[in-house]
């Protein structure tokens, strides 16, 4: 009941998913999963973290560009100053500032884009040479103007000398002079001068020329000396300035900057790879994973089917089962009760032979006295006419006597038969002869009331008894005849299955509740009025049929009829010389 | 004391435990017999070892003693006289145990047929004047086979009759060696052997394919009166058994399965019996059999024997 109840209230799907248990696998999942998502992580911060903005590069590129160039400037501007003879290079204080502003710019553009040792090194190293070639600027001012004093004092001076030379005895230190004053001024103004020794020799001649005291030659030398002088110590100072590492630091950090940003460029590039590949990989173990939980899935579902399937066969298994359970227990019920009716017979035979010889003893000596008795008054000769009447009256009354004790005596026979003390003989028989002797025998019972309707088939032999069995079927067809009250019908059949004969002896009388169909056998059962059924008739079928090792069943609807079905076992068909024509053959 | 007197009454002794049996008995027979009467056992062997009696008739059912030890011992003091069960008893070991010890005359179920019992009792007292000549003690083991050879009945051919191959073969094997055995699995054949052979002994079952025997083996009995009769079966009930003493006075009914010794023996016994009624033809009287009671029993039995003079007279 609550195994169908069960079923029938459909499968209940189990939760696909449960909280999850920490196993072991469990956890190395969790793990994977982890690293694959943290390298993951890795790989975009290796790919973009460190994006270089390239408007920001570009900017840090002019600005080294233009820091090359104010560098360049910042040397070319002392060179013209010094050519144009101007004490400043007009440019100059222009200049410093935007180198210094460069120089500011250049540091916050790198700073901000974050740039690694590789170019922070040679930002610094630039930086510091800057600052120390601007600052180096006032000293190389200081030593232009020197120089451009010297140099225009030198000049005046010449002009002065010339003209006081204009006496004839001059004549010849004229030209020293106008050589000395050129020579002196291609001095000044050559950036790289090469004519100090014909200075020095021109010096030389106009001192040996002006050996009487020449002021004016004198004062010219020195000048030409002091110029010369500042101009050397000019031109040191500028190839020194012009020897400051700003430009090389300036190439070193665009190198470097450049270096840095194409590797970090390259990085980026293996990164973004790396991602590309992992991705791939990911996508792969992603569908892997996919393909694996649609297989599981439809795994699942096979098995959910499979256990469904199984939980119908299953319900239907154990409905078989139940069913061949109770069959069996009903079998066990039948088979016991028959136990029991068999033993009670068994019993009831011992009994049976146990009483009858008790009452064949009586009976015995009863019977036979009442025939002596009998025979004695027969024999009395010529009784007067009184005597005669009561000698008839004792002979009715004596006749009466003996028909007691013969009904007793054939009661006693139906016992013994009933027992299996008495077992008698058997043979082979046609039972549908059986059937139609018995009909013959119980006509009286059926006639005008009850139609008889045949359904024979041929048969094979049965051994038995026959009295036995004409007691059977005689025992059936009185009873089937008490159950109908007025016009009904008798239906008897007959049929061969496997070696069995099947008989069938139906009624359309009041038929029988359950309760009375469980005692029917039953010796003694009865539900008829005293003196019309003893309840031994179906015992007595019963003990019959089992004598024979057959089976007797019975179906029974109160109101419709009863069905009785016999079935005894056939003779095996090679012993079948029936003994009936061998009987006829020596009557006749 | 028959000698002495010759006109005086045959003697017949009642044994019933019930004394109203022994006083109704007594009134119908006191007119032709010398009734004398016990009322158990003990009393019936003092009476029988005090005087002679034609006839002993005997309940089976009583206290002490059963009516077949009283009739054994009848048999034993006064091998004579006739023995008659009258009982309201009749199982299938008192039956037998009747045909086998008892070795009855007749087989009578109370109540009973006064008319009947008269002519019953009359037959009985008709066989008991034939004499019965002092039978040898006999051996119910088999015989040595010397003695077998010089023996006198080393001739009697022992007739088989069983339907299973397997039976007659065993039965073969376990007789054959001491006398002739012929083997028939019908009625027919068996008569067939019959008429061929010299057969003293049919050992036989009672159900031969679907023939019931037990009719036949006393009409068998009435051809040729000296035939032993034993049979061996499978299917023996109370009924047939009676039927085997009153119609067939077959010597023996053994059920199967029967030891070899025990079935060797009885048939030696058989054919001891056999030589002798051989011998002393009036000794058949002794085993005379009654007509069946019933028509149709009694119409079989007459076909029978019609059968059987067909048969072996052919
Ligand atoms: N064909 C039937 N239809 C209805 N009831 C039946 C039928 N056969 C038997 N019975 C019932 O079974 C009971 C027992 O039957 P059984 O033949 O054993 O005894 P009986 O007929 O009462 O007496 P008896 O047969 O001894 O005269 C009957 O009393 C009757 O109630
Ligand atoms: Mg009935």
């Amino acid at each position: 009941m609550a195994l169908s109840r069960m079923a029938s209230g459909g499968y209940s799907p189990e939760p696909l998913f449960r909280l999850p248990q920490l196993s072991l696998r469990n956890l190395a999942l969790l793990v994977a999963a982890t690293l694959a998502i943290g390298l993951l992580a890795s790989l975009l911060r290796m790919s973009w973290g460190h994006a270089i903005d390239p408007t920001q590069q570009l900017r840090g590129l002019e600005q080294l560009a233009t820091a090359a160039r104010l560098d360049a400037a910042l040397d070319q501007s002392f060179e013209s100053a010094r050519l144009a003879l101007d004490a400043e290079p007009a440019e100059l204080p222009d200049l410093v500032q935007r180198i210094d502003a460069t120089r500011q710019g250049l540091q916050d553009s790198f700073t901000r884009s974050g740039v690694d040792a590789s170019v922070s090194v040679p930002l610094r190293n630039y930086i510091n040479a800057a600052r120390d070639k601007t600052a180096a600027t006032t000293e190389l001012k200081r030593s232009l103007g020197t120089f451009v004093t010297a140099f225009k004092a030198m000049q005046q001076q010449g002009d002065s000398t010339l003209a006081a030379l204009q006496s004839a005895d001059d004549a010849p230190l004229r030209r020293p002079v106008m050589a000395l004053v050129s020579a002196a001024t291609s001095y000044g103004i050559q950036s790289v001068p090469g004519n100090g020794a014909d200075i020095d020799q021109l010096l030389a001649t106009i001192d040996a020329a002006s050996s009487r005291d020449h002021a004016v030659l004198s004062k010219l030398t020195a000048a030409v000396r002091t110029m010369r002088s500042a101009k050397d110590s000019l031109q040191r100072q500028l190839a020194a300035f012009r020897a400051m590492p700003t430009a090389s630091s300036l190439q070193q950090l665009r190198n470097a900057s450049l270096d840095y940003s194409r590797n970090e460029e390259l990085r980026r590039e293996r990164g973004r790879t790396m991602l590309g590949v992992y991705t791939a990989a990911l996508f792969v173990a992603f569908g892997a994973l996919a393909l694996w939980l649609r297989k599981s899935f439809s795994d699942l579902d096979r098995a959910n089917a499979n256990l469904q399937q199984a939980n119908e066969g299953l319900e239907q298994g154990i409905a078989e089962r139940t069913r061949d359970l109770s069959e069996a227990l009903d079998n066990l019920r039948m088979q016991q009760a028959q136990l029991i009716q068999s033993e009670k017979m068994a019993s009831l035979g011992q009994m049976v032979a146990g009483v009858a010889h008790e009452i064949n003893t009586p009976l015995g000596y009863a019977q036979s006295n009442v025939q002596t008795v009998r025979e004695v008054l027969s024999g009395m000769e010529e009784p007067d006419a009184g005597k005669r009447e009561s000698l008839d009256e004792a002979g009715m009354l004596l006749a009466d006597a003996e028909h007691g004790m013969e009904r007793i005596s054939e009661l006693v026979l139906t016992l013994k038969d009933f027992s299996r003390v008495d077992r008698s003989r058997t043979e082979p028989f046609n039972v549908n002869e059986a059937l139609e002797s018995a009909l013959k025998i119980c006509n009286n019972q059926l006639k005008g009331r009850i139609d008889v309707e045949r359904d024979y088939a041929e048969l094979p032999q049965v051994p038995c008894a026959p009295s036995e069995l004409n007691q059977v079927f005689l025992n059936l067809m009185t009873n089937a005849a008490q159950a109908i009250e007025g016009p009904g019908l008798l239906k008897i059949s007959t049929c061969a299955v496997d070696n069995r004969v099947e008989v069938r002896i139906r009624d359309n009388g009041c038929g029988m509740d359950p309760d009375v169909q469980a005692h029917i056998f039953e010796p003694f059962f009865t539900t008829k009025p005293i003196g019309q059924g003893t309840g031994l008739g179906l015992s007595i079928v019963f003990r019959i049929i089992e004598n024979h090792q057959g089976q007797i069943k019975v179906q029974s609807t109160p109101g419709e009829g009863t069905e009785f079905l016999i079935s005894l076992p056939a003779v095996p068909k090679r012993a079948a010389s029936p003994a009936g024509s061998t009987m006829e053959q020596a009557g006749s | 004391m028959n000698i002495a007197n010759p006109i005086s009454k045959p003697r017949v002794l009642f044994v019933d435990d019930e004394p109203r049996v022994l006083v109704a008995l007594k009134v119908i027979f006191r007119d032709h017999y010398d009734v004398q009467t016990a009322t158990s056992g003990a009393a019936a062997i003092e009476a029988l070892q005090a005087q002679t009696f034609d006839v002993v008739v005997s309940d089976q059912r009583m206290p002490g003693m059963t009516g077949i030890e009283v009739l054994r011992s009848a048999k034993q003091l006064q091998p004579k006289s006739m023995r008659i069960l009258l009982t309201g008893y009749s199982d299938l070991n008192a039956t037998v145990d009747a045909i086998n010890e008892g070795e009855v005359f007749r087989f009578v179920t109370k109540p009973w047929s006064n008319d009947k019992l008269r002519a019953t009792l009359a037959s009985a007292v008709e066989a008991a004047t034939t004499d019965v000549p002092p039978e040898a003690a006999a051996p119910i083991e088999a015989l040595p086979d010397a003695q077998l050879r010089e023996g006198s009945q080393s001739a009697v051919g022992v007739l088989v009759l069983d339907p299973d191959a397997e039976t007659r073969t065993a039965l073969k094997n376990t007789l054959g060696r001491e006398r002739p055995v012929y083997c028939a699995a019908s009625l027919d054949e068996g008569l067939g052997l019959l008429a061929s052979h010299r057969i003293g002994v049919i050992v036989a079952e009672l159900m031969l394919e679907g023939e019931d025997l037990s009719l036949a083996l006393g009409a068998l009995r009435l051809h040729d009166p000296s035939l032993v009769a034993i049979v061996l079966t499978s299917q023996a009930d109370a009924q047939r058994a009676i039927t085997l003493i009153n119609q067939s006075q077959v010597y023996r009914l053994l059920r199967k399965p029967v030891s070899d010794p025990l079935l060797r023996g009885t048939v030696n016994l058989a054919s001891q019996r056999f030589t002798t009624l051989s011998k002393h033809p009036e000794l058949v009287r002794r085993n005379e059999t009654e007509m069946p009671a019933e028509p149709a029993a009694r119409t079989a039995s007459i076909g029978m024997l019609a059968r059987i003079k067909r048969l072996l007279l052919r």
